[in-house]
């Protein structure tokens, strides 16, 4: 590939070939370092997260991109020993070591939310929404899964509330599906839409960052292709990190890509670059199936 | 002989076994309820419900045991289903992995086979010989509470352990707190796993003699002060079954048919409630 000039590859064969996004970043690590008791598992990472784009994290299993994403809402905190050091910097506040920073939740509709004194981790991950790989529908209706999250920080009327399950709900595609089931369990829901259901969830509370831990591997093609749309609409609104074994997938809907390795970030760039011109061997070894 | 007529062989073999192992339990559990059946349905009538236990040779009942037995039943199970899943939870969600955690789970399995006469003497010294001073109901539901109490437990940490580790991370990145998901979510889904831990509680402690024997003592007539001496069915089938009157062994078996009846009616009753509450 010859057409390339390649001005971001580094003489030093272990340091990562970043990209920059050059819009407004919402969420930033810096130098991460993960630790799982003794085991480090994430070493240095960089990884910007710009707003209202589709981030996607690569690489085989094991590589740190689900710790990645873990460590980005702090959900890691609820297992003693592990541990994470570096700067995740929200709107410029560091997570790690600024707890004031994190009791702010948005404001919204113009009322402002509670601010519980002691809740500043709760609080932030109220901020940056999670969905994991296998569908987690509580074992409530439907109507309150998705009116759950809202409850812990709003106070809100009925009919409020009916607007806000109804918003989310249209928005995660999963409203025509439902609308006359609102009160039935959110378990009887097939597993395409039950991981919508938890994709209405999160984004009821209108966190700033929504991350996404592999949501399509347990769906069949057509619930993919339907989660996949919704992303993308959501990206109007939300900003998105999603870890992906699919690398068509990766491609198909993310704007950036971080390609990960043994606890590393190998390479960061707009997502079509890495796929077409990946600057390091190991992921173009990655990316066109060599290993992995 | 080929092969597949050698699996053949094993398998009926040992199908035939299993079968016959169920068949035996079954015929002695077929046979108990039977004997109960024989010699109880006969005596049942009115009386049974209405008039306290007689002298040998007058009419009367079970009314003293039946109302005895249901209120320490029920304050026992109230006390072992209130602290069994606060300790269940505990052991679970916060501290089952310490070292302290460990010794705490260690003893409730120890409870969980302990002899009941033990639990019977041990509140005997604790609260008849000093907190209360004399034999009571509440002596009687305590210990009661007891033995069902490391059941509870059990059963509380099993179940909660069953859930998802993503169903709480899901839970607190919506930005609930600790507690919260435990007692909103998690509680929730594990809700007919709680039940029948209440409900194999209820069963241990539906039928025990030896420990109300010397805490709650007995009463031959209707008390609805826990803080008295109380009869209790069980402790009436004792008196009844071992003396030499027709009439009283008759109660004895009366009584017996009572508790059997009431156990399967809540064990029914409660698996109803939980397949309702629990239907997807």
């Amino acid at each position: 590939m010859n057409d390339v000039a390649t001005p971001i590859v580094s003489r030093d064969p272990e340091a990562p070939i970043m990209v920059r996004p050059n819009g407004d970043l919402v969420l930033e690590a810096r130098q991460l370092d993960f630790f799982y008791g003794k085991n480090q598992s994430l070493y240095g990472v960089d990884l910007p997260i710009e707003r209202n784009k589709i981030t996607a994290l690569i690489g085989p299993s094991g590589c740190g991109k689900s710790t990645l994403l873990r460590t980005l809402n702090k959900i890691y905190d609820l297992y003693p020993g592990q541990n994470a050091t570096g700067r995740i910097l929200l709107d410029g506040k560091d997570l790690l070591t600024d707890r004031a920073s994190m009791s702010r939740l948005k404001e919204r509709d113009g009322d402002v939310a509670l601010e519980p004194a002691n809740l500043d981790t709760s609080a932030l991950r109220a901020r940056i929404g999670m969905v994991f790989q296998k569908p987690t529908p509580f074992p409530m209706s439907i109507y309150d899964n998705v009116a759950f999250g809202v409850r812990l920080y709003f106070k809100k009327s009925k009919a409020e509330m009916d607007q806000i399950v109804e918003r989310s709900l249209r928005r995660a595609a999963l409203w025509e599906e439902v609308k006359d089931k609102l009160n039935t369990s959110g378990l009887g829901l097939s597993g395409g839409q039950q991981q919508r259901l938890c994709v209405a969830r999160g984004i009821a509370v209108e966190p700033e960052v929504l991350l996404l831990d592999e949501p399509a591997s347990a769906l069949d093609p057509v619930s993919t292709a339907k989660l996949e749309e919704t992303l993308m609409e959501l990206r109007e609104d939300f900003s998105i990190v999603i870890v992906t074994h699919n690398l068509q997938q990766a491609a198909r809907i993310s704007d950036y890509t971080g390609f990960m390795f043994l606890g590393r970030m190998i390479e960061f760039r707009p997502t079509a670059e890495l796929f077409e011109r990946p600057q390091s061997t190991r992921t173009r070894d990655y990316v066109t199936g060599r290993f992995g | 002989m080929d092969r597949a007529l050698r699996r053949k062989i094993t398998n009926s073999v040992f199908i035939g076994l299993c079968g016959g192992a169920t068949l035996v339990a079954l015929a002695f559990l077929v046979m108990i309820l039977w004997t109960l059946l024989s010699k109880g349905v006969g005596g049942i009538d009115l009386k049974i419900f209405t008039m306290t236990q007689p002298a040998p040779g007058s009419p009367g009942g079970l009314l003293n045991g039946i109302i005895g037995s249901i209120m320490m039943c029920g304050l026992g199970m109230i006390i072992a289903v209130v602290l069994g899943i606060l300790a269940g939870t505990w052991l679970a969600e916060y501290g089952g992995k310490t070292t302290y955690g460990q010794i705490v789970r260690f003893f409730n399995d120890v409870l969980l086979s302990a002899p009941s006469i033990l639990v019977g003497l041990f509140v005997y010294w604790l609260m008849v010989a000093h907190i209360i001073g004399h034999f009571s109901g509440y002596a009687g539901a305590v210990a009661l509470a007891l033995l069902a109490l490391p059941i509870v437990t059990r059963t509380t940490e099993d179940m909660l352990t069953l859930q998802p580790n993503t169903l709480r991370e899901a839970g607190m990145a919506l930005g609930a707190g600790r507690g919260f998901v435990i007692r909103s979510i998690i509680w929730k889904a594990a809700g007919a796993g709680l039940f029948t831990g209440g409900l194999l509680g209820f069963a241990r402690i539906s039928g025990e003699t030896a420990p109300l024997l010397f805490t709650s003592l007995g009463n031959q007539f209707v008390n609805l002060n826990m803080s008295k001496p109380m009869g209790s069915l069980p402790a009436t089938i004792f008196q009844f079954a071992l003396s030499a009157y027709d009439d009283w062994q008759r109660l004895a078996w009366v009584g017996a048919l009572l508790i059997a009846v009431a156990v399967l009616a809540v064990n029914i009753i409660g698996r109803m409630i939980a397949r309702e509450t629990h239907r997807p």
